[in-house]
């Protein structure tokens, strides 16, 4: 019996420390870099692009309204093919309802030209400064971006700086601010997120409606409040390359890379 | 790895039912022994139950850090990793009675938990236990159709329920769930004190080793 006994409690142990590990532990996998990279991912696609796109659709419409009717054609498949688009005296409208651009009777080339531009929820003013130079005045009282996102302020300077095969290259300044309502595990929360250029920072389209930032960096600040308190710096540097960027992003002390 | 657990299986069948032979030198001594109507009890260990806690928690995997789409779902809702997660298999607890030499009613209770620690991701301190426990409650019945002094082989089945409890963050929740096992062949080894090797489907394990002792 005593044997039986002795037999069992090894046979016990023996299972016992041949382990039902069944999830291995997800430290390795932590870095706490990957949020701060993530608010810079949500700044670009989510706020910067959609700010940028009016007025690359600006420039492409005014290309539209100068061009001939053969080229009207070839620019409406270029640039256009998901539009129908309507050309009006004053405005030219991409008639699903998602652009109207209205013109002040100048090419948005023209130095002094202003034109008011509305395009997927967001509504601004385009004002000629120079040559090949921008303002992007958001009307945020009207504009929606995508939820949860909101448009607090905003003041944005672009340059021509090039054109190339996937478009114009932007050298953008920008700076403002930012609202995300959600909810999450912890509660209803509020991020607050303040944004500028470190730099002039070169901006290409790149995936859709998304713009792919090169060349300069952001200096942004979080400040979370509801189900948890936070509030940090986040740098973001960026490479020259404009493929294949390098994102340097310096988040509590530590620094990590992505490459885009 | 595979080799490993094989090695440890094979060496625990033979653990097991060494254990009902080297108990049952007593049992040698009785030259005549006969069938008698009886109880027994058995403590047994089995691998994969097919139950809430394992299918939960056994057949996935975690990998790395999941947001939701969101500034504060990625902040908040990664807040925490999960450190090793356990599975502790079936423990079962089976009260027998042997009503003829081929038929045997039991009550089997089964315990399946899984453990894992939650670690806060900026200090990298326990942040809180996770646990999954379920514990069922079945009626059994069980037939021998080989009977010796030393050895039977049988098979069996069994339907109850079970109540299984998972705490988390945000507190426990319960369910009330069926429970079953389907045993296609089942062996004891020993007369009184006996080892047990199972294969099974249901709550109990997809394998079973246990030690039982009839009087």
């Amino acid at each position: 019996m005593k044997n039986a006994i002795k037999i069992w409690l090894a046979a016990a142990a023996l299972m016992a420390v041949a382990g039902c590990k069944v999830d291995s532990s997800e430290e390795r996998y932590v870095n706490i870099v990957e949020e701060a990279y993530y608010v810079y991912c949500v700044t670009g696609d989510y706020v910067l692009s959609p700010v940028l796109s009016v007025l690359d659709r600006a420039l492409k419409v005014d290309m539209y309204v100068r061009a001939d009717q053969y080229g009207r054609y070839e620019l409406e498949d270029m640039y256009f093919p998901e539009y129908k688009v309507r050309l009006y005296d004053d405005k030219c409208v991409l008639a699903d309802g998602r652009g109207e651009f209205v013109f002040d009777g100048n090419s948005i080339l023209d130095e002094g030209s202003v034109w008011e531009c509305t395009f997927n929820g967001v509504a601004a003013t385009v004002s000629c400064t120079g040559p090949d130079e921008w303002d992007v005045d958001v009307d945020f009282q009207t504009t929606r971006l995508d939820a949860p996102y909101s448009l607090n302020t905003m003041e944005m300077h672009v340059a021509l700086a090039d054109s190339c095969g996937y478009g114009y290259v932007y050298e953008v300044t920008v700076e403002g601010d930012y609202t995300e309502h959600t909810s999450s595990r912890e509660g209803n929360t509020v991020v607050e997120v303040v944004f500028s250029t470190a730099e002039p920072t070169m901006a290409v389209l790149s995936r859709g409606p998304l713009f792919h930032f090169f060349n300069g960096g952001f200096d942004l600040h979080m400040d979370i409040s509801g189900g948890m308190q936070r509030s940090e710096d986040i740098e973001v540097r960026l490479s020259p390359a404009m493929s294949g960027t390098e994102v340097t992003v310096n988040y509590m002390g530590e620094t990590e890379f992505w490459r885009e | 790895m595979r080799r490993r657990m094989s090695r440890i299986l094979i060496s625990a069948v033979f653990l097991m039912l060494a254990s009902g032979s080297i108990a049952d030198i007593s049992a040698r001594g009785r030259e005549d022994f006969e069938f008698w109507q009886g109880s027994e009890l058995r403590l047994t260990w089995g691998a994969m139950p097919f139950d809430a806690v394992t299918i939960n928690n056994g057949l996935s995997e975690d990998y790395g850090i999941y947001g939701y789409g969101t500034i504060a779902g990625e902040i908040a809702d990664s807040r925490y990793y999960g450190g090793d997660g356990y599975l502790s298999g079936a423990v079962g607890l089976t009260y027998t009675y042997r009503f003829r030499k081929w038929f045997e009613l039991s009550g089997v209770v089964t315990y399946s938990g899984y453990y894992r620690n939650y670690f806060d991701k900026y200090t990298g301190s326990l942040a809180f236990k996770s646990s999954d426990n379920q514990i069922s409650v079945m009626p059994y019945v069980r037939f021998v159709w080989v009977h010796t002094n030393l050895v039977r082989l049988y098979s069996g089945i069994g339907l109850g329920v079970s109540f299984l409890t998972e705490t988390g963050l945000r507190g426990t929740d319960m369910t009330l769930l069926p429970a079953f096992a389907l045993t296609p062949i089942g062996i004891t080894v020993g007369t009184f004190v006996y080892g047990i090797a199972e294969v099974s489907l249901g709550n109990t394990g997809a394998f079973s080793l246990g030690i039982g002792y009839k009087f």
